[in-house]
C-alpha cells in the first residue's frame, strides 16, 4: 500500500502529464504527415525553439503566461514562413525531398539556437509553485497544471477537428486536397495554417514541459524519436491514435523507469513499437493505404 | 461559354491531350465520347486546373483559366463531378455538402438554407442521410452527393466525368433526368461518358475522342446514327 501511493501513484501521474504533453507534439506530427505526406523532421526542432522563445519572452517581460501566448505565436508564423518559402516548391515531387528538407530544417534551427543562445542547459522556472496533497501522496502544482491545460488543449484540438469548419476543411484536406482546392477551398492556404498550428502546438508543448526539463539545443530530438514512435502507434495519420498512443507511451516509459535505466526504457519503448507493429501492422488506428 | 483551343497536357513526361480543340456554349449539354485512356479525364482535369496545359487557350466566359488555380476557376462558377466521385469520405453528407459552399461568393445562412433545400428537393435520399458519413453511402447515393456538393456551389458550368460508371440500372435513370433537370435549370453541362446511349440521350451535340485528340463533333442524332460512332466507341 505505501509502495503504491509513494512511488507507484506518482510515476503514474508523471506517465499521463508527460503522456498529455506529448500527445499535443504527435497530433501536429500526425496532421502534418496526413496532410503533406511529409514526415516533418524539423518538428522537435520547433517544440525545442517554443522553449527557447519563452526564455527570450519571460526574460523581457518575467511572465510566463505572457510567454505561453507569445513563443507559439511567434514560431507558428516561423512555421507559416518555412511552409511557404521551403516546403511549398517541394509538394509536387516525391515525399523523399520533403523528408531531407525538413531534416535540414532541423540542423539549421538547431544551430541558429545555439548561435543565438548558446549551448548550455538552462531552465525555466515553474510559473506555479508548491504542491497539493492528492490520493494520500503530495504532487507538485506545476504538474497537475500540465496535466489540466494539456488535458484542455487536447479536448480544443478535438472541437476544432470535429465542430469548426476549419478543421473540416483539414480533415477534407488530408483525404483530398486537389478535390477540396476544385471545390473552390484555397488549400495552399489551408496547408500554412495547418502547419502553423502544428507549429506553434509544438512550441506550446516544449514550454509547458521546459519547467520540469531542461532547456538545450538538443532537447527536441529525444522528444521527435518518441513522438515518431507515437504516430507510428497510432497509426500514421491517425488523430486519436496518436493521443491514445501518447497516453502508452507516457505511461510505459514513467512505470518503466521504476525498474530500469533510462538506456534500457528508452529499448524496451522500441521493443513495445516492435511487438504492436507484428501484432497490428498499422499500429492503433492506422487506415489502409496511408503507407502501402 | 467554355472554350478550348489547341490544349496540350499531360502527367510528367507523358503527353495525353495533343491540341484539343472545344467549345460548350451556355445552357447547351454536350457529350464527350471515346473508349478508355483516350484522354477524357485529364481534358476534365485539364479545364478545372489540375493539370496546367503545356500549350493552347482555354476560356470560360471570356476569362483564361490556364494559369488559375483550382479553386479560382471553381469561384468562377465551373463545378467538377469527378471520376470515381470523390466525395469525402470521414465527412458527413452535411459537411461535404457544405464545402460545396466553399466556391460560393456569398456563404451566408440564407442561402445555404436555400441551396440545401435545391438539392434535397432533387435528392430526398440525401436528405435522409444528413448526418451519416460519406463512407456509409452507396455508390449511387455517392454520385448524388458528388452532383449535389456542385450544384451548393451554385456552379454554372458543370463537368461530369463517367457519373454513371458502375452505377444500377435504376440509379443511371435517375441520373440521366437529373442532367436533364440540370438542363431546364439553365446549367451548362460537359458530359464524360462511357455509356454512350446514356449521353446522348441527354446531351444536345457531342465529340468523339481518340489518342488525345478530338477525331469526331456532330448532333446526338448524327451520332447516334453515325457509322463513325460504332467503329470509335465500339458500340
Amino acid at each position: 500500500m505505501d509502495y503504491l501511493v509513494a512511488v507507484l501513484l506518482p510515476q503514474l501521474l508523471h506517465g499521463l502529464v508527460f503522456g498529455a504533453a506529448l500527445g499535443l507534439l504527435a497530433l501536429g506530427l500526425t496532421v502534418i504527415f496526413g496532410l503533406l505526406g511529409v514526415m516533418n523532421f524539423a518538428h522537435g526542432e520547433l517544440y525545442m525553439l517554443g522553449a527557447y522563445a519563452g526564455i527570450a519572452v519571460v526574460g523581457v517581460t518575467h511572465s510566463f503566461w505572457t510567454a505561453l501566448i507569445v513563443a507559439p505565436l511567434a514560431v507558428g508564423a516561423i512555421g507559416a514562413v518555412t511552409e511557404v518559402t521551403t516546403l511549398r516548391p517541394l509538394y509536387r515531387r516525391e515525399p523523399l525531398y520533403g523528408l531531407i528538407l525538413t531534416f535540414g530544417l532541423a540542423l539549421v534551427f538547431r544551430e541558429a539556437v545555439r548561435q543565438i543562445w548558446g549551448g548550455d542547459m538552462r531552465r525555466i522556472l515553474p510559473p506555479v509553485t508548491g504542491s497539493t496533497p492528492l490520493l494520500g501522496m503530495v504532487y507538485p502544482n506545476y504538474r497537475l497544471f500540465l496535466l489540466a491545460a494539456s488535458s484542455i488543449l487536447l479536448l480544443a484540438i478535438w472541437l476544432f477537428f470535429t465542430k469548426t469548419r476549419a478543421g473540416i476543411l483539414v480533415r477534407a484536406a488530408v483525404q483530398d486536397a486537389e478535390m477540396l482546392d476544385g471545390l473552390g477551398v484555397n488549400v495552399p492556404r489551408v496547408f500554412t495554417l495547418t502547419f502553423a498550428g502544428s507549429a506553434a502546438l509544438a512550441a506550446l508543448a516544449g514550454l509547458l514541459l521546459a519547467p520540469i526539463f531542461t532547456v538545450y539545443p538538443q532537447m527536441g530530438v529525444e522528444m521527435i524519436l518518441l513522438a515518431f514512435i507515437v504516430v507510428i502507434l497510432g497509426g500514421m495519420g491517425s488523430m486519436g491514435g496518436s493521443v491514445v498512443a501518447a497516453l502508452v507511451i507516457g505511461l510505459a516509459q514513467s512505470l518503466l523507469t521504476l525498474w530500469m535505466n533510462p538506456q534500457r526504457v528508452a529499448i524496451a519503448i522500441f521493443a513495445l513499437m516492435i511487438v504492436v507493429l507484428i501484432v497490428r501492422p498499422r499500429g492503433f488506428f492506422g487506415r489502409e493505404g496511408v503507407l502501402e | 461559354m467554355l472554350r478550348m483551343a489547341d490544349v496540350h497536357a499531360g502527367y510528367g513526361a507523358t503527353p495525353i491531350l495533343f491540341g484539343v480543340s472545344l467549345e460548350v456554349r451556355a445552357g447547351e449539354a454536350v457529350a464527350l465520347l471515346g473508349r478508355n485512356g483516350m484522354g477524357k479525364t485529364t481534358l476534365m482535369k485539364t479545364a478545372m486546373g489540375f493539370l496546367r496545359p503545356r500549350r493552347g487557350t482555354i476560356e470560360f466566359d471570356g476569362t483564361d483559366l490556364t494559369r488559375l488555380t483550382p479553386h479560382a476557376i471553381a469561384r468562377l462558377g465551373v463545378g467538377l463531378v469527378p471520376e470515381n466521385r470523390r466525395i469525402f469520405f470521414g465527412l458527413t453528407v452535411r459537411e461535404n455538402l457544405e464545402l460545396g459552399l466553399s466556391a460560393a461568393a456569398d456563404r451566408s445562412a440564407a442561402l445555404r438554407r436555400r441551396r440545401l433545400d435545391e438539392v434535397f428537393h432533387h435528392f430526398p435520399r440525401l436528405q435522409e442521410r444528413i448526418d451519416q458519413p460519406g463512407k456509409t453511402l452507396s455508390g449511387g447515393e455517392q454520385q448524388m452527393l458528388a452532383i449535389a456538393r456542385v450544384m451548393m456551389a451554385g456552379a454554372r458550368l458543370i463537368l461530369m466525368d463517367e457519373p454513371t460508371q458502375g452505377l444500377a440500372p435504376a440509379f443511371i435513370r435517375s441520373i440521366r433526368d437529373m442532367i436533364s433537370e440540370l438542363k431546364r435549370l439553365g446549367v451548362t453541362v460537359l458530359l464524360v461518358e462511357q455509356n454512350a446511349r446514356v449521353a446522348l440521350s441527354v446531351c444536345d451535340r457531342g465529340y468523339i475522342m481518340e489518342k488525345g485528340s478530338i477525331v469526331f463533333e456532330a448532333s446526338s442524332r448524327e451520332l447516334r446514327e453515325s457509322p463513325v460512332t460504332h467503329e470509335k466507341l465500339g458500340v
